[in-house]
């Protein structure tokens, strides 16, 4: 028993990452219709940039998870700008938007590698790596941390996209472009703004884990995969769906290790996601997919 | 009439779609403060002389003019701005908001328009939004809406839906509206609703132009009518000549 609350407890943790990711690729492509892959690499580079700029730049840890934040959400907001805007002016269909950011993902991927190195990079974290006993459980200070900020991500994601204007703007575009086009809402940058937004809630997930066992080149291919799996699983279009199936996700993985060896891990997650779309496509509180498409 | 210049000015407007010409040499003018019907048999290329105005639809040539400004081939946002919005015939409403959320993105605010102003002129920001709020309120009222006014869009009446859909565009302030068939799908109880409120429309110094298949209710709220066949204007005139025209009713219901 106490095993399993340990697994649990960790399959939290690494679930609010998981929702993190995937509440910010869950906007940007119920917004835009991107799939976005590059948005692997937007949480990668999060990291990277908190881990330069600690360790190169020599900024104290809470500054430099600010900059890394901010510099990914105009990383995000480039990736838009500078690819999928021309591609799309163009009159490129979805799926090339989608090789390109496959392009792209592992382009950022390997120029990482080139830059840093493949080996994990680890930010210095102080006390937060302190652990913490809570009943048979044991995590980190950080662990809570992540919990934290997923479960505050979230809430600001939603009350953003609810009360703010700019968040109105986004769920009318996400609901229906034409008509969000017709009372004069400019789309571009409503894609700006949600590749921004999209980015910034993303970015914590890459840096705690910079904070946690350290960035690698590769593994927000990983991170954007499950986030496109629980973004369909909780619905397209809804965020608290989103932030569901990525937990979900978590848990399977990491209960199904109480009884399956770990090695199935991914295929667990994957295998639970085929059932799903195969059986109920809108996920928990989808939309119809067809709605969304102009 | 005709010494007036128009507001909106089509003039030999092209679209084809592969090998079929949905609208030819297109020319018509829509005249400021009436209402104008655009009538045609299905096919006819109403609502794709629709999305060519509202820029939905690049045109292969031709010239859309509004109050003399070129307006061919600006993206759909930027139309709305200088003057022109429109309805769907499928609603489109934003139906997981509310009926006053529908009517307040079309408000229009230019201080929140800005991402950095929202954190540098707050203030401001909120002054405009309440502005907003007074607006979509005063919104809501003119079209009979107001107790709905927290209800999802989704939740409401069909006909209360069609209200909707124009009342979030009457929001924009464009003196310039395009009504898609306004009255499909109604009960004649629903129509005798929506219709008086087109006429307000122009007593609030709006223009329309309007798709309808109505004919009666064409004659009845029109003042002009322009009647489009095969992608072409074919004749335009008072409601009552072209109802007179044998040769276009017979086109018309295909007798």
């Amino acid at each position: 028993m106490d095993l399993f609350l340990q697994l649990a407890a960790t399959g939290l943790v690494v679930g609010s990452l998981y929702v993190l990711c995937a509440i910010g690729w869950g906007l940007i492509y119920g917004t835009t219709l991107h799939f976005h892959v590059a948005h692997g690499a937007v949480f990668t580079l999060a990291a990277y940039y908190a881990y330069a700029a600690q360790k190169l730049l020599g900024l104290p840890l809470a500054i430099a998870v600010l900059v890394a934040i901010c510099a990914a959400a105009i990383s995000g907001m480039l990736i838009d700008l500078l690819i999928y805007q021309p591609l799309e002016r163009r009159g490129a269909i979805r799926t090339t938007l989608f090789i390109a950011s496959l392009g792209l993902l592992t382009l950022i991927e390997n120029v990482l590698a080139i830059i840093f190195t493949p080996d994990p990079l680890r930010m210095d974290v102080g006390s937060l790596g302190d652990s913490v006993q809570l009943g048979p459980v044991f995590l980190t200070r950080l662990h809570l941390v992540s919990v934290a900020t997923a479960l505050l991500g979230l809430l600001a994601l939603m009350a953003f996209l609810k009360y703010s204007r700019w968040g109105q703007a986004i769920r009318a575009v996400s609901s229906s472009p034409e008509m969000a086009r017709t009372v004069g809402i400019d789309l571009r940058r409503v894609h700006l703004l949600t590749y921004a937004v999209g980015s910034a809630i993303t970015a914590p997930a890459g840096i705690l884990i910079a904070m946690d066992v350290g960035v690698e080149p590769y593994r927000g291919t990983t991170f954007v995969l499950l986030a496109s799996v629980a973004v369909i699983m909780g619905g397209i279009g809804s965020i608290p769906g989103a932030a569901l199936g990525a937990l979900f996700l978590a848990l399977l993985e990491n209960l199904g290790v109480w009884k399956i060896p770990s090695e199935w891990q991914s295929t667990i997650a994957f295998g639970v996601f085929l059932i799903f779309i195969v059986v109920r496509p809108r996920g928990f509180f989808g939309r119809k997919i067809q709605s969304a498409e102009i | 009439m005709a010494a007036e210049p128009a507001i909106l000015s089509v003039q030999g407007v092209a679209r084809s779609f592969g090998g079929i010409q949905a609208v030819d040499n297109c020319t018509f003018d829509v005249q400021s403060g009436l209402i104008t019907g655009l009538i045609g048999p299905n096919g006819a290329g109403k609502t794709t002389v629709f999305n060519l105005i509202t820029g939905f639809l690049s045109a292969d040539q031709g010239s859309i003019r509004l109050k003399g400004k070129e307006i061919l081939g600006l993206a759909p946002h930027r139309v709305e701005r200088l003057g022109v919005v429109r309805t769907f015939q499928h609603l489109r409403l934003w139906n997981k908001m509310s009926v006053i959320e529908n009517v307040l993105l079309g408000c229009a605010t230019t201080a929140g328009e800005n991402v950095f102003s929202l954190f540098l002129r707050a203030g401001a920001v909120r002054a405009e939004e309440q502005r907003a709020l007074d607006r979509a309120m005063e919104v809501l009222r003119f079209f009979g809406l107001v107790d709905r006014a927290h209800e999802l869009a989704e939740d409401l009446a069909y006909p209360e839906q069609k209200l909707l859909s124009m009342a979030r565009i009457f929001a924009t302030d464009a003196p310039v509206m395009l009504l898609d068939e306004p009255t499909s799908g109604l009960d004649s109880e629903s129509i005798d609703r929506i219709v008086p409120m087109v006429r307000r429309l122009v007593d609030h110094g709006k223009t329309v132009l309007l798709i309808e298949h109505n004919i009666e209710l064409i004659s009845e709220l029109s003042d002009q009518v322009v009647f489009l066949h095969q992608g072409q204007v074919l004749a335009a005139g008072a409601p009552a000549e072209i109802m007179r025209d044998p040769a276009l009713t017979e086109i018309y219901f295909g007798v």
